[in-house]
């Protein structure tokens, strides 16, 4: 075995174990961007090839997940732009299975299909601020991922809080 | 709902999706991680042969022109051979110029923005050099036979006239077409999904995006 090989084969363990500790981010952007299981999956898989593609040029003083949340939100958008017939998929496809059996409080069950609706009726842009803040990101991070500044940021999360209360 | 409701909601939520993602982070490992699908390589073989096309339709063209300086019919075919060639090789330049400009690691917005520009300028592109190849590929036909010091002396046959002019209607058909779908009303789009299935064209539809992201971008 040469050592081009070698170093291959440790960059992508190195990888794999990267992509293990943060696979929440790609689960996460997935769920917010597809409601279907199937496709969800498959955006899943895109995702993670796109972030291979892209480790080499990953700058480790960084921080990998907010490198992660650019690339996952960029293939995520534009697979979202790109399912022209997505417009037709009714916006309780996808609902059953967020149907817990063990749930027994009527109220958390209709507030968790009350947020699920509310990110899938989100514009691709704001859906992936409603994902940053619900996530808890800071505002900073936030402007760095989307490519905005922080007091956009700021207001911006101050109008999406306000259509929260309104809507739900 | 409050602020508390919601992230216990979204904690609700995430972790009613996490129980399918165990069985998906096993697909994730098995499945190859080299193919991307969505990515721009198709792209770039395309306008990659479109250049090489451009190259050869410039150098018949100017064969054709240099060679017949005194046959006005043959002079004209091989300057617009040329020129063709010439817009063909631009234009495949340009778009290949700002798809090698995306990286997907950069912020979401400055991606977004190139891949609308990338999309107007590949629709740009395929009306410019795609619609005139009704009357392109008479054109080379002409300039094939203007390289032959035999053929170029022949009267131009009637059949050369009538596919002008039938690939001329095309063209101007196709233009027609295109100009009308650009400006017909949008359908409206459906809740929640405002760039997706607007029922417009490509040009329209980048436009539409740009437009979104300028929105967003202002506070």
């Amino acid at each position: 075995m040469d050592l081009s090989t070698t170093m291959a084969g440790e960059q992508r363990a190195v990888f794999a174990e990267l992509l293990e500790l943060h696979r929440g981010i790609v689960f996460k952007v997935a769920g917010s961007y597809c409601r279907h299981p199937d496709d969800r999956a498959d955006l899943a898989q895109e995702i993670a090839a796109h972030l291979w593609q892209a480790y080499p040029r990953y700058d480790a003083g960084r921080p990998f997940s907010t490198w992660m949340y650019r690339i996952a939100l960029n293939v995520a958008i534009s697979h979202l732009r790109s399912q022209r017939q997505a417009a037709t998929v009714p916006l309780d496809d996808g609902a059953a299975e967020l149907v817990d059996p063990q749930a027994r409080d009527p109220q958390t069950e209709q507030h968790v299909h009350a947020l699920h609706r509310f990110i899938h009726a989100q514009a691709p842009l704001d859906r992936a601020l409603l994902l940053l803040y619900l996530e808890d990101r800071g505002y900073r991070e936030i402007s760095e991922i989307l490519g905005i500044s922080e007091t956009n940021v700021a207001t911006k999360i101050s109008r999406l809080k306000q259509r929260i209360r309104n809507e739900l | 709902m409050e602020a508390d409701e919601l992230k216990i909601a979204w904690q609700n939520l995430d972790r009613r999706l996490s129980q399918q993602n165990t069985l998906q982070l096993a697909l994730l490992r098995e499945r190859k991680l080299d193919r991307a699908r969505g990515g721009l390589r198709p792209l770039i073989w395309g306008q990659v042969l479109q250049m090489v096309l451009g190259i050869a339709l410039i150098v018949l063209g100017v064969n054709c022109w240099t060679h017949n300086l005194h046959s006005a019919g043959l002079l004209i075919s091989g300057i617009l051979v040329h020129a063709f060639g010439l817009l063909h090789v631009i234009m495949a330049g340009l778009t290949l110029g700002l798809a090698g400009t995306i990286n997907y690691d950069a912020p979401v917005l400055r991606i977004q923005k190139q891949f609308a520009r990338l999309l107007k300028v590949y629709v740009l592109n395929a009306n410019l050099c795609g619609a005139p190849w009704w009357i392109l590929w008479v054109l080379v036909v002409i300039a094939v036979a203007g390289l032959n010091p035999n053929t170029a002396q022949v009267q131009t046959p009637l059949w050369i006239w009538i596919s002008l002019a039938l690939g001329a209607g095309g063209w101007l058909g196709t233009w027609a077409w295109l100009w009308h779908r650009r400006h017909a009303p949008a359908k409206p789009a459906a809740e929640g999904e405002p760039c997706v299935g607007d029922g417009g064209d490509s040009i329209r539809r980048s436009q539409r995006v740009l437009d979104e992201i300028a929105a967003f971008e202002q506070e």
